[in-house]
């Protein structure tokens, strides 16, 4: 009887010291103004000066490479909102495009540190050999798959709906259409060697055929974005603008930017694609919008 | 943008104005991306570009002001997302990095310091390695930028238990990012 009492009034003494103990006490009020952002990691109550941190990094005004998908991006959706019908292939199309963009910043990299022996041999993998060939004229990657897309396939005639679906998909974007300008800007930008950039097989061969052939696809972009050399401009235009203090108020992530963007010149960024846009007006019409 | 602005910004994109499109891509894909990087970490690059391919589809249908734009771009968003995982039945482990844990040998450092450089993507891996709905809930309400109520309407959630779960979650970050505390049970070193 009196050794459980003692026992209990030990354990209620623990658990007494491990309340007030509790270095990290938090109340409502603090934890709304630190979700709002409102808390500086030196104001922090004790303990929550690293989760200020935290939640400010976590909420920190857009990087360039948050921004690096803007054009594919946009065309894509685009392309989409013009085909109401076909957007799971779209979607799936657009997927392509973007994990391709993985695939050509890897391709740079590999040639950047000293895989120009490799692609001078043709040892690369093959889409990195089609971009090597493209950027360092190395042998093209053996064909052995299908290389004329969209044309391959026309003879299996199983299942003539979802095999066109294929076909188109292996067609890649309309590169005539308003997806021009983002392939454009992606293929230039891989001809500068630089990073993020976004060509892949499927895409280029989109372009190309809209060229009127692979040759001809540096003249096609030359003429849909006059006088714009090989490196980008967009990537350096979405590096500026950093709030400064790293503190930031709500609303949070890349509103302030946009914010700034629209403040000063909201066609600033987009003016290398203006006359590129005035052509896939012509040819396309824009005429999405349901 | 200002009010006036994002209705212009809208009604032009919704036209097929690529630059006005564009500008509302600039504002909130980051803060898309960041959640979804929360919720599917890998396939969130995958999940944003649906989520604007529903958006262009749907921009004409759409009404209201830019807080508006954002909690219905996240709404499609999370959809996509839920069948994502339901499709991947298991949640992804998101590794942490090592330096993102408080350094035991500096714990005399202020941990503050150490985490004035921390980068976005460790902070948000950070937040992903609370349990789900905690995670969620910090993510909407400090990265997207959405209230309390908003969250609530979003989750299906009442706002008490929306305000619950941000709380454990703060609490949660503040024990992982704690330095090693000194003895409790008089253990000393």
């Amino acid at each position: 009887m009196s050794r459980r009492d003692h026992f209990l009034n030990e354990m209620r003494r623990h658990l007494l010291r491990l309340r007030t103990a509790d270095p990290l006490v938090l109340d409502a009020d603090t934890a709304e103004r630190l979700l709002d952002g409102r808390v500086d990691p030196a104001d922090a109550p004790p303990g929550y000066g690293p989760v200020a941190g935290l939640l400010a990094a976590a909420a920190a005004p857009a990087s360039a490479a948050e921004l690096a998908g803007q054009q594919l991006a946009v065309a894509a959706a685009f392309a989409a909102a013009a085909h109401p019908s076909h957007t799971t292939r779209r979607s799936s199309m657009l997927s392509t495009l973007l994990r391709a963009k993985v695939v050509a910043a890897l391709a740079t990299a590999t040639i950047a540190s000293g895989g120009v022996a490799a692609a001078a041999t043709g040892t690369l993998p093959a889409p990195v050999q089609q971009l090597a060939h493209h950027t360092l004229n190395a042998p093209a990657p053996h064909q052995h798959r299908g290389d004329h897309p969209g044309r391959g396939h026309d003879s299996d005639t199983g299942r003539p709906s979802t095999d066109q679906a294929k076909d188109r998909d292996a067609n890649g974007p309309d590169a005539t259409g308003p997806a021009r300008s983002g392939l454009c800007q992606a293929y230039q930008a891989g001809r500068g060697g630089t990073a993020g950039n976004k060509l892949d097989a499927v895409a280029f061969q989109a372009l190309a055929k809209a060229a009127g052939g692979a040759d001809k696809v540096a003249d096609y972009c030359g003429e849909a974005t006059p006088g714009k050399s090989a490196d980008h401009p967009p990537a350096a235009t979405t590096t500026r603008g950093h709030s400064g203090s790293g503190h930031r108020q709500r609303p949070a992530a890349g509103q302030h930017r946009s914010r700034k963007v629209a403040d000063g010149n909201p066609s600033s960024r987009m003016s290398t694609l203006e006359p590129d846009d005035t052509v896939s007006a012509h040819a396309s019409g824009h005429g999405h919008n349901q | 943008m200002g009010a006036e602005e994002f209705q212009q910004v809208v009604a032009a994109a919704a036209q097929g104005d690529e630059d006005a499109f564009a500008a509302l891509w600039r504002a909130h894909q980051p803060a898309l991306l960041r959640y979804l990087r929360v919720l599917a970490p890998s396939a969130a690059e995958d999940l944003a570009s649906e989520a604007w391919l529903v958006v262009a589809r749907q921009l004409g249908r759409f009404r209201g002001d830019e807080g508006g734009f954002r909690g219905w771009l996240v709404e499609i968003a999370r959809r996509q997302a839920m069948d994502w995982r339901r499709r991947h039945t298991r949640r992804p482990v998101v590794p942490l990095p090592p330096e993102l844990l408080p350094d035991q040998a500096a714990a005399d450092d202020p941990a503050a310091a150490a985490l004035e450089a921390l980068s976005t993507q460790a902070a948000l891996a950070l937040i992903a390695a609370l349990p789900p709905d905690q995670a969620e809930v910090v993510t909407l309400r400090v990265v997207v930028g959405l209230d309390t109520g908003q969250v609530a309407a979003l989750l299906g959630k009442r706002r008490g238990a929306v305000r619950v779960l941000a709380h454990r979650g703060l609490r949660r970050l503040a024990r992982l990012l704690a330095p090693p505390q000194p003895a409790r049970g008089g253990v000393t070193p």
